[in-house]
């Protein structure tokens, strides 16, 4: 599949080229739009291949993981990546991190390509993007006690903190993120999961990132806990200016903490705009079945609410369906979806575009303030 | 750990690792593992004892093993010194050149040892390096390795043993050399193979965003994690190159003469197996008690080490051992009062005798008899269920939510899990009271569950349409042919596309949500009266959960069977549920009608809970939150276990624990002050 196709019209590529990205994702950034952005990533693609044993050989298939995927992220500001199982959001945050190569595409971090980079210069790059991730459990090495593991960045990356300030540094950082000086002695499993999360940002704080990328952060948390540590990244995001990928599948987590939302689907973003864009006028088809399928806590208004229930299955990412991914289960699809991979265009000079060759205002009511 | 629960389940790498995080810790942990097992004892003081002896042979042995008596040959056991260097009596008798043979099994003893612990070292060393750098860096590198695992594996290895002591010649060097190249693979394998799940593990993926060179990686964060398999491995290996060390002196390819080993020691006695027993004797039991007690300790050494393990081996203990360990560990006791004041409460749920109650749970108690200590996972919760209702039992991991379904089910785990009071009425039958196989033919027919995780849940082996079917022939007594036309009959009811195709497929062919369905076509097939759901759609897409929530309250409508929902989502409850049962810390905070709660909440936490939910459809400036962590269910705290959270909290709530107040004729709460809770909104 051409990578081409993905998120500009393919008639008037070259001009949008060189204006420097189209009108994808450069609107209501915190920065006006003249300012360069944090982060510019460009028809990002990851293919996974399978193998699969034909009759004649083996037959090269491919996970086709992430499709085309250009956004832009502006210093201070949160993007919101949301979707389902399989639409790409992990693979795009493990590519810009360089845990996975991608297949093609390009990422501009202030000004350079992270993909071409050397090796040498994804190290240092380490110091600039830092990550959290969402098993709290998992995350953490369970032989290095606390104070080594928040520490390690700084034995990795020497000459960035002396190693006798380190320890003032530390605990420092610990009672930024809400734990006590004391917990440096301690060993990860000592931790509930909301106080290892804390743990998680403090190291990625470490390096005092420009850009944070969050997996799924507090997906794996107790309900009670998930507000502490959501509050806790919105302070430190005012604090320090940090801007943030936030990646989750919640859409009233990713609504609350995100300033843009880019919403995906079987690799492809369908729909970015502001949050209050996306959640309260959303125009693709599936933005708007996702967030009439997200149940509400508020049992007054469900028997009046209208809900979108979606016939059929999430296609295969193996053979995607041709045109729109999304006509398989959408209420809309004609033939022309079938045919036409529909574009990635503002189509309501709302500023917020959307891939859907029938798109339509929903305007969304929002809860009263009880 | 937030979730003490998660042990039972037993996998996963952080209940894995949470049982010894580091040195000091370890050593504590098994000093103290060992003092519960004092059987242990035995062998590990006999390794200790064998290590002395062998560092301080000189000091130990009463006699020169090399010094020859002809006159005392082949003497008995405590027969005395014939010459008047030493008055010490040949212990355990003399070899055919008049050698002691208590002496020589001392210097024997440092041989061995001296020889296991080098091999193991020098094969330990290579085969580690080997896996980690195959398993870190796989490619060419892992394919060299393990094919050499491979073709080595296939060789027996004493045969290549011989061919290169043949080679190299005999020695104690060249030993090591043999066992370092004949038993590397084994720790190849081992390494390699944990190295690749370890690879994949967040925390080493963490270390790379964070800049981390590859050896630091593999030597820091992946080898620690290795280490008690390896020891455990290491352990076992010793006993295997001391044999082999033994049957290769046997055979006159070890050490050779005349320093003492084992090996040869028997081999010289084989002659005089009939005239001097002793001589083949003592030598056979020293090999075989050093060996039994190597492997008895590596197995002690796993069990402790490995969770898992430690949980079967703790459970196998007689009972008395557990009233021991509550008696010590009860940290939470109901206190009188507070029952009586909840049964008080009941009339108000109306606990009268009433047809329409189908399920009536009343102070239900369920414990975990852990090596830790008691865990109190429920402690005394109530609650009735009519028929056609919806029960949302609404908690946080660890609240008790899951246990308690499952103890009504009759699913217990137990061990660990015990039912310590209470009574579970459905129908007017106590399900905690009637014999096994009573309560298996009403849970098939009547009760029917649905779990989180349908892959889990559903056999791999059998085609969807055969477990479907299944229940009809193991309850209806229905032929296969019947029952399976039954279960397209079911497929399509739950809205699978194309049944009839797809009844002969496995659940593996299926997507997450499809393979709910077949879990619910299951659980419907006999028309139950009472659905328990635990966590049916946490698992699923948002797109899917919705399909699936609408199709179970579809069913309910057309089947008016009961239905207990238990979940976390507080929007999943607001969705289907009349009713719910707000559960923290194994007891249940509040219940009452869904909206009612929901618009009013009397108790803190669930108050607390409402307000820190993010919103769909509004963005709040900031998330009002909870402070804390759920609590410990080994140490709940005392009087209101929410109280350390608690924004209302007053002396008073540390000490006595709130009953549950009847808040209104339909709603109960278990807070002193849930007048203030629900008017101050």
């Amino acid at each position: 599949m051409s990578i081409d196709s993905s998120c500009r019209r393919a008639d008037n590529r070259r001009t949008e080229k060189e204006r420097g990205g189209g009108e994808t994702g450069t609107h209501s950034g915190p920065v006006g739009e003249a300012a360069e952005p944090l982060l510019r990533v460009k028809d990002l693609v990851k293919y996974y291949p399978t193998e699969r044993k034909g009759f004649l050989g083996a037959r090269r298939g491919e996970i086709k993981a992430v499709d085309g995927v250009s956004f832009d992220l502006h210093r201070g500001e949160t993007l919101g990546l949301v979707g389902e199982t399989g639409c790409g959001k992990s693979t795009i945050a493990r590519t810009l991190m360089r845990l996975e190569e991608p297949t093609s595409g390009a990422a501009y971090f202030k000004g350079r390509d992270l993909f071409t980079l050397s090796k040498a210069s994804v190290q240092a790059l380490r110091r600039e993007i830092q990550m959290v991730f969402q098993d709290p459990f998992a995350s953490l090495n369970p032989r290095m006690e606390v104070g080594r593991i928040i520490a390690e960045p700084w034995v990795v990356h020497p000459g960035i903190v002396p190693k006798e300030e380190q320890r003032g540094r530390v605990n420092a950082l610990l009672e930024r993120v809400g734990l006590p000086a004391t917990d440096a002695n301690r060993y990860p499993h000592e931790f509930s999961g909301g106080q290892r999360q804390r743990i998680g940002i403090a190291r990625a704080l470490a390096l005092q990132p420009d850009l944070i990328i969050c997996d799924e952060p507090v997906s794996a948390l107790d309900a009670s806990v998930q507000a502490q540590v959501i509050n806790l990244l919105v302070e430190l995001q005012t604090e320090l200016g940090l801007s943030y990928i936030f990646i989750a599948h919640d859409l009233a987590v990713v609504r609350q903490i995100s300033d843009r939302v880019a919403v995906m689907h079987l690799g492809r973003i369908v729909e970015v705009g502001g949050e209050d864009e996306i959640y309260a006028r959303p125009t693709h088809p599936y933005t708007q079945a996702l967030l009439s399928a997200a149940p509400a806590p508020d049992p007054v208004g469900r028997k009046e609410r209208k809900r979108i229930v979606l016939e059929g299955e999430l296609p295969s990412p193996v053979n995607p369906p041709s045109g729109c991914t999304f006509r398989t289960r959408c209420w809309k699809a004609e033939s022309i979806c079938s045919q036409d991979r529909p574009q990635l265009i503002d189509r309501f000079d709302h500023g917020h575009p959307s891939a859907c060759h029938f798109a339509e205002l929903q305007i969304l009511p929002a809860a009263g303030m009880a | 750990m937030s979730a003490p629960l998660q042990m039972t389940a037993g996998d996963g790498p952080a209940a894995r690792d949470s049982g010894e995080p580091a040195g000091n810790v370890t050593v504590r942990k098994l000093l103290r593992a060992l003092w519960r097992d004092k059987l242990m004892l035995f062998p590990l003081l006999f390794l200790v004892a064998l290590s002395v002896a062998a560092v301080g042979a000189e000091l130990l042995a009463p006699h020169d093993p090399f010094d020859q008596n002809l006159r005392s040959r082949n003497a008995p056991p405590m027969a005395s010194h014939a010459s008047e260097t030493s008055s010490f009596p040949y212990l355990l008798g003399a070899d055919p050149l008049g050698r002691d043979l208590f002496s020589r099994l001392i210097y024997g003893a440092r041989v061995s040892l001296a020889v296991g612990l080098a091999s193991v070292l020098a094969s330990g060393t290579l085969g580690i390096l080997l896996g980690l750098m195959s398993g870190y860096h796989r490619g060419w590198l892992d394919d060299v390795v393990m094919r050499g695992v491979d073709v080595l594996m296939g060789i027996p290895g004493l045969l290549l043993a011989l061919f290169i002591l043949f080679l190299v010649g005999t020695g104690f060097w060249n030993l090591v050399i043999v066992f370092a190249l004949t038993r590397w693979m084994i720790y190849a394998r081992v390494t390699r193979g944990l190295t690749l799940s370890f690879r994949e593990q967040p925390f080493v993926e963490g270390a790379q965003t964070i800049g981390c060179s590859d050896s630091r990686i593999i030597f820091r964060h992946i080898l620690p994690n290795l280490a008690s398999p390896i020891l455990v491995l290491a352990t076992l290996e010793i006993a295997i190159v001391i044999l082999a060390e033994a049957g290769l002196s046997f055979l006159g390819m070890g050490i050779q003469p005349p320093a003492p080993t084992w090996g040869r020691m028997v081999a010289e006695g084989r002659d005089y197996i009939t005239s001097a027993w002793w001589l083949i004797t003592f030598p056979g039991l020293a090999i075989l008690l050093t060996a039994l007690s190597l492997n008895l300790t590596a197995a002690w050494l796993r069990m402790v080490s490995d969770p898992v393990q430690r949980w079967r081996w703790f459970m196998g203990r007689s009972e008395s051992r557990h009233e021991g360990d509550g008696e010590t560990a009860l940290a939470y006791s109901e206190p009188r009062s507070s029952r009586t004041n909840m049964e008080n409460s009941e009339p108000a749920q109306g606990r009268a005798a009433n047809g329409d109650h189908l399920l009536e749970v009343i102070d239900l108690r369920v414990n975990f008899r852990t090596p830790d200590g008691l865990l109190n996972a429920v402690n005394g919760i109530s609650y009735t269920l009519n028929r056609g209702q919806t029960l949302a039992i609404l908690g946080e991991s660890g609240s008790g939510k899951t246990v308690s379904a499952e103890a009504v089910m009759g699913i217990l785990d137990s061990p660990p899990a015990f039912v310590t009071g209470g009574a579970a009425l459905f129908d007017g039958i106590d399900l905690l009271q009637i014999s096994p196989s009573r309560r298996r033919r009403l849970c098939g027919e009547r009760i029917a569950m649905i779990f989180q995780d349908p892959l889990t849940a559903l056999n791999p082996a059998y085609t969807v349409g055969s477990q479907i079917a299944g229940m009809f022939q193991e309850h209806r007594g229905t032929s296969k042919r019947e029952a399976t036309a039954k279960a397209v009959e079911l497929m399509d009811r739950v809205r699978i596309p194309s049944a009839r195709e797809r009844v002969h497929d496995y659940p593996h062919q299926f997507s997450g949500g499809m393979r709910q369905r077949v879990m619910i076509a299951a659980a419907i097939a006999l028309d139950p009266d009472l659905l328990i759901a635990d966590e049916p759609t946490t698992a699923l897409d948002v797109t899917v959960q919705a399909q699936i929530m609408e199709l179970l309250a579809e069913l309910q409508l057309e089947t008016g069977m009961g239905l207990i929902l238990i979940t976390h989502d507080l929007g999943v409850v607001a969705d289907v549920a009349d009713n719910v049962a707000v559960m923290y810390a194994g007891k249940i905070v509040e219940t009452g009608p869904i909206k009612d709660i929901y618009s009013s909440p009397a108790h803190p936490y669930t108050k607390g809970l409402l307000e820190s939910a993010p919103r769909v459809d509004r963005k709040m400036d900031s998330l009002q939150q909870i402070s804390g962590a759920p609590p410990n269910l080994r140490f709940i705290p005392s009087g209101c276990p929410f109280h350390p959270r608690c924004t209302y909290v007053i002396d008073h709530c540390s000490v006595e624990p709130p009953p549950l107040y009847e808040v209104r004729h339909d709603r109960s709460a278990s807070c002193h002050r849930f007048e203030d809770v629900m008017h101050v909104n």
